[in-house]
């Protein structure tokens, strides 16, 4: 993630610097469809670190999945949920006009993390399987997540934010 | 009563429309309309609850009960949070078409569609307050209304999951609540 953002930092900012230096001298230049604000690249870190965390819960409930059959029904439902809200944030920043990170190039950091830091991506670290009490803990981080990043982004981010963020506190409840 | 089927459609909101008044209150009249939409989804939802209470069996019914004291509760909170930015909180609507409730597994549902509605008219809040209300998650009512409309909407989607769970089993969470 943090080497994503750096990534889309620079770009975004060679698109405006290009902008910015053809209207100065006044040539006649195609201009970008849409013109990327400082905003933006926040934005796209936010969106690309909840993208992040369905995945890493995704990748939990597979692990879990096959390690506690007696679980199999309740991670169905979970994958279920989080397949579909992986789904919209990657929709959500395709109609943006951002990429979306490759499953393999973003981990769960958390979004301050995300933001803060460009360091390189750390090497994965092994994933337990869960019990039903560690995936309540997991739903109940998910949705911190997602609310916190709900109140961060504007107009549709934000109510998918917190639809996802509704039905991850849905889960933790509906679980034990 | 048929549970309305778009947000806050229960009552008649009595949106102060004034551009002025709305800036000076720091919302807009879109977020005032939005957040007047979900305050009528609760009065509907209390509503739609003591209606459908006697269809269902007891342990059914505790459940019902609960569940329209949060929507009570959500009701008279918002109503106070209105006016205490000098907005008037529109009542609730005089009245409601008839339910059709005739077993427990239309009570059911109706309480399901209560929660849904409410869901969907907080979720909506959330999306005009982001849109109309620059400087997302900064300090100010916008900011303020979005994290109660976040719980509003999370309170809806964990209330319905009983309900999910008596008529579709197999459903029981849903993936976007309020969408």
């Amino acid at each position: 993630m943090p080497a994503v953002s750096r990534r889309r930092l620079l770009a975004v900012g060679a698109v405006g610097l290009g902008a910015v230096g053809g209207a100065a001298a006044g040539l006649a230049v195609p201009r970008p469809r849409r013109t990327a604000r400082p905003g933006d690249v926040q934005h796209s870190v936010v969106l690309e670190a909840a993208l992040a965390r369905e995945r890493e819960l995704l990748a939990r409930l597979e692990d879990t999945d096959v390690a506690q059959p007696a679980l199999r029904t309740r991670v169905a439902v979970l994958r279920r949920d989080h397949a579909a809200h992986a789904d919209a944030l990657a929709g959500l920043l395709r109609t943006q006009g951002l990429a979306v990170p490759s499953a393999t190039s973003v981990t769960g950091a958390s979004t301050t993390a995300a933001i803060a830091s460009a360091a390189p991506t750390p090497p994965p670290t092994p994933r337990p399987y869960a019990s039903v009490v560690q995936l309540v803990a997991d739903e109940r981080r998910a949705a911190a997540g997602a609310r916190r990043d709900s109140a961060a982004l504007p107009a549709a981010g934000a109510a998918l934010l917190a639809s996802i963020c509704a039905s991850e506190t849905a889960h933790a409840v509906w679980l034990p | 009563m048929t549970a309305p089927t778009s947000p806050g459609s229960g009552s008649a909101p009595s949106t102060s429309t004034s551009p002025a008044g709305s800036a000076a209150r720091g919302l807009s009249d879109a977020t005032v309309a939005a957040w007047q939409a979900a305050l009528g989804a609760e009065h509907a939802a209390v509503f739609g609850y003591g209606v459908l209470g006697p269809h269902l069996s007891a342990a059914q019914a505790a459940v019902a009960r609960i569940d329209e004291a949060a929507h009570r509760a959500r009701r008279d909170a918002t109503s106070a949070a209105m006016a205490a930015v000098g907005l008037d909180p529109a009542p609730s609507a005089a009245n409601y078409p008839s339910p059709a409730v005739a077993s427990a597994a239309s009570a059911s549902r109706l309480a399901l569609q209560l929660e849904d509605d409410a869901a969907a008219a907080w979720r909506y809040l959330i999306a005009v307050a982001a849109a109309e209300h620059s400087d997302p998650g900064g300090p100010g009512p916008a900011a303020a209304l979005r994290a109660t409309a976040v719980t509003a909407l999370s309170d809806s989607a964990v209330r319905g999951v009983h309900w999910r769970e008596l008529l579709t089993p197999r459903r029981p969470t849903e993936a976007f609540p309020g969408i």
